[in-house]
């Protein structure tokens, strides 16, 4: 593993603008919905009237669930589409670490890490990749949520429609989902979610990766040193000792070679030495 | 207490004495609302019962000339044949059904006095069946098929008449509160042909016009009649009692069921066009007093749905009610959305209960993934804040 630090690079790109106009859109949708839909849930409540009250009443706050909720759902497809269209243009190769979000078996040993660490049963932090595995959770935990949304509030939006096809009792069921994934939804996006990106000691009162798209370096080494090291050892040409992902996609393809691989790896080419490296630093400074 | 009794007695004595009306059987003829009002018209006038409540008999003659009986005098419904008069007893009460001096305008051919007893017949016909006795002029205590109740069969926790009704002032607001069109420019071309009794001065008092366009008014505006929320915290009054409704073998999770579903919440934020408890169980077109109980084939609420297909039966009501047209008048019952009233409004899922044991799942699983999310997540926070401020030794 590289061991080497970087001080010229201070910020990092992170999302592009499509990612952060989702985000965007998925944010106010899905605040307008929660806004306009727990009062209604909670019709008891002194504050949910007054919420009521000042959506204008509970048809215009039906009216404005139902627009934003719309949006939402058209936001998931949107982005479901730019996923799709955007693994097509890299072939699938880049899945494990870019465009696709997906759990691997890294996250669970940094999980397993982490647990330990904070049980003081460790002292050393796991070094996680470009998405840990709380983004990953927040990513999948979104992506479940507008699913649920998206049928269940057509359900009863439509219930004369839906009963022509399915029993009643699934308007209920229905409204349960609904109303139940509402409650989730929002405890973890406020709860979890803020505490993450927000609230924490390290970004209060505000982080702006949401925003400007690129993370501070301190953040980067904080939260995502591996992926620091890959992308600085990247930038400077440095060939890292450990095959990337898309070095061990390859080789599962590639037909099996004798054991003379291993001894033409550690080559003059394929290694690096730290003189050389001081040596490239001191003509940078040159410059 | 007793002594205050006396002494309320002693004081009407009085006022009578000073009014100089002697006490003797008054002429039914002369008998008028001013007679009344010699005594009832003071704002003291009033006893003090052994329990420590006190009722007072004060009549505000102008309110009362506003309100919806302002045209009925005091003996058409209290049995006062002198003054002053003997307290009121069982024997002599109020009796809602009784006739009154007016005539049914719908029969004015023959005269026929107008009365609710039509009203309290139809109600000793409903689920709310009353026995308790009204003597005087009507003296029939029977189960409504001639059949004489005896006194410890009568279900006095039923309502009577004043336990849903008082006796309202007319009021002209519309619905959304806003005041109607000025009654001087309403009723102008009214008043132009029915001018009405003349007052002492000789000017018409157009009371005819007047009370005619309140009579009506009162009764189309929805905001003059009890509101939504106000029906459903009537009826909950006793339905909501879960020891009287167990007692009579009702169900006692009637009105929590109900503030479960949308009608209530819609309610409950001030819409006044949902359905309330009236809504559904009084068949449209029918009086409210004419509530039958759900295993009755003529209720609003009589649902009849062929077990083995599923299928609507022709005896069934419920959709008539759901179909309403000002409430979901694009509902089909020949389609199969009758399935939407497979809804029962006052079911509580359980899992017993084999049509909802599958809600009962779903919500327990939602309940228990919310749960313990949400907890495990608030944990992992902690955790991480106690190690932020607690750090491993040497960073």
């Amino acid at each position: 593993m590289s061991q080497h630090t970087y001080e010229e690079e201070e910020y990092f790109p992170r999302f592009t603008f499509s990612q952060r106009l989702f985000h965007m859109v998925l944010l106010t949708t899905f605040s307008l919905v929660a806004i306009t839909g727990l009062p209604q849930k909670y019709v008891y409540t002194k504050w949910a009237y007054f919420l009521n009250q000042l959506w204008g009443g509970i048809h215009t706050a039906r009216v404005i669930h139902r627009i934003a909720g719309v949006l939402l759902v058209f936001d998931f497809f949107a982005h479901s589409a730019y996923l799709i269209y955007r693994l097509r243009a890299e072939k699938w190769k880049s899945y494990y670490r870019d465009y696709i979000l997906l759990p691997n078996p890294n996250d669970g040993h940094n999980l397993v890490g982490w647990v330990k660490y904070l049980l003081y049963m460790s002292d050393e932090r796991p070094e996680q990749d470009k998405y840990c595995w709380k983004e990953k959770f927040d990513y999948w935990a979104v992506y479940w949520g507008c699913v649920m949304f998206g049928v269940t509030g057509p359900m009863l939006w439509f219930p004369h429609l839906i009963t022509q096809y399915l029993p009643a009792y699934a308007i209920n069921i229905g409204y349960i989902i609904h109303t139940d994934e509402a409650i989730l939804a929002v405890a973890v996006i406020f709860l979890w979610h803020f505490y993450n990106v927000h609230m924490g000691p390290e970004k209060f009162p505000m982080g702006t990766v949401w925003y400007t798209g690129y993370l501070d370096k301190e953040s980067m080494v904080e939260e995502h040193l591996m992926y620091y090291r890959a992308v600085m050892d990247d930038r400077h040409g440095i060939v890292s000792d450990e095959p990337t992902p898309e070095d061990a996609v390859a080789a599962e393809e590639a037909p099996v070679e004798s054991d003379s691989y291993v001894e033409d790896a550690a080559s003059e080419e394929d290694v690096y030495e730290e003189d050389d490296y001081e040596e490239e630093e001191d003509e940078d400074d040159d410059l | 207490m007793l002594y205050k009794t006396v002494l309320g007695l002693m004081f009407v004595a009085c006022l009578v004495l000073a009014r100089g009306v002697s006490a003797q059987v008054v002429d039914e003829a002369n008998f008028t609302k001013d007679d009344c009002l010699k005594c009832h018209g003071y704002k003291e006038m009033g006893i003090s019962r052994k329990n420590g409540s006190t009722k007072y008999f004060f009549v505000d003659p102008q309110l009362f000339d506003r309100s919806v009986h302002g045209n009925v005098s005091c003996k058409d419904c209290h049995q006062i044949r002198d003054i002053p008069h003997t307290p009121v007893t069982e024997t002599t009460r109020v009796f809602c059904g009784r006739e009154c001096h007016l005539v049914e305008p719908s029969q004015a051919d023959t005269r026929t006095a107008f009365s609710h007893n039509a009203i309290y017949r139809t109600f000793k016909g409903s689920v709310h069946k009353r026995g308790e006795v009204y003597t005087g002029d009507f003296n029939e205590e029977d189960s409504g098929n001639g059949i004489p109740i005896s006194p410890e069969d009568r279900n006095t926790d039923a309502p009577a008449c004043k336990y849903c009704h008082i006796n309202p002032l007319f009021n002209t607001r519309n619905d959304d509160g806003s005041r109607a069109m000025p009654e001087q420019d309403l009723l102008a071309r009214c008043k132009a042909c029915h001018p009405g009794p003349l007052l002492d001065d000789g000017t018409p008092s157009f009371r005819f016009a007047n009370r005619f366009y309140m009579h009506v008014t009162h009764r189309l505006q929805r905001s003059t009649k009890r509101s939504p929320e106000g029906i459903v915290n009537l009826c909950g009054s006793c339905h909501a009692d879960k020891e009287l409704m167990a007692k009579h073998n009702v169900r006692t999770d009637i009105v929590d069921t109900y503030k479960k579903t949308f009608h209530w919440k819609a309610i409950r934020f001030g819409h006044k066009g949902t359905a309330h408890c009236l809504s559904c169980h009084v068949m449209p077109g029918h009086s409210v007093h004419d509530i039958l109980p759900r295993k009755d084939k003529a209720s609003s609420v009589y649902k009849s749905i062929n077990p083995r297909t599923g299928d609507m039966n022709k005896d069934d009501n419920l959709h008539k009610v759901c179909g309403q047209d000002f409430c979901h008048p694009t509902l089909k019952m020949e389609e199969k959305n009758y399935e939407l009233h497979r809804l029962n409004l006052h079911l509580k899922p359980s899992l017993s209960d084999p049509s909802t044991a599958l809600e009962f799942v779903v919500e327990e699983i939602f309940y228990w993934l919310c749960t313990i999310t949400v907890m495990q997540l608030c944990a992992w926070m902690l955790l991480e804040l106690v190690r932020r401020f607690f750090p491993p030794k040497g960073h």
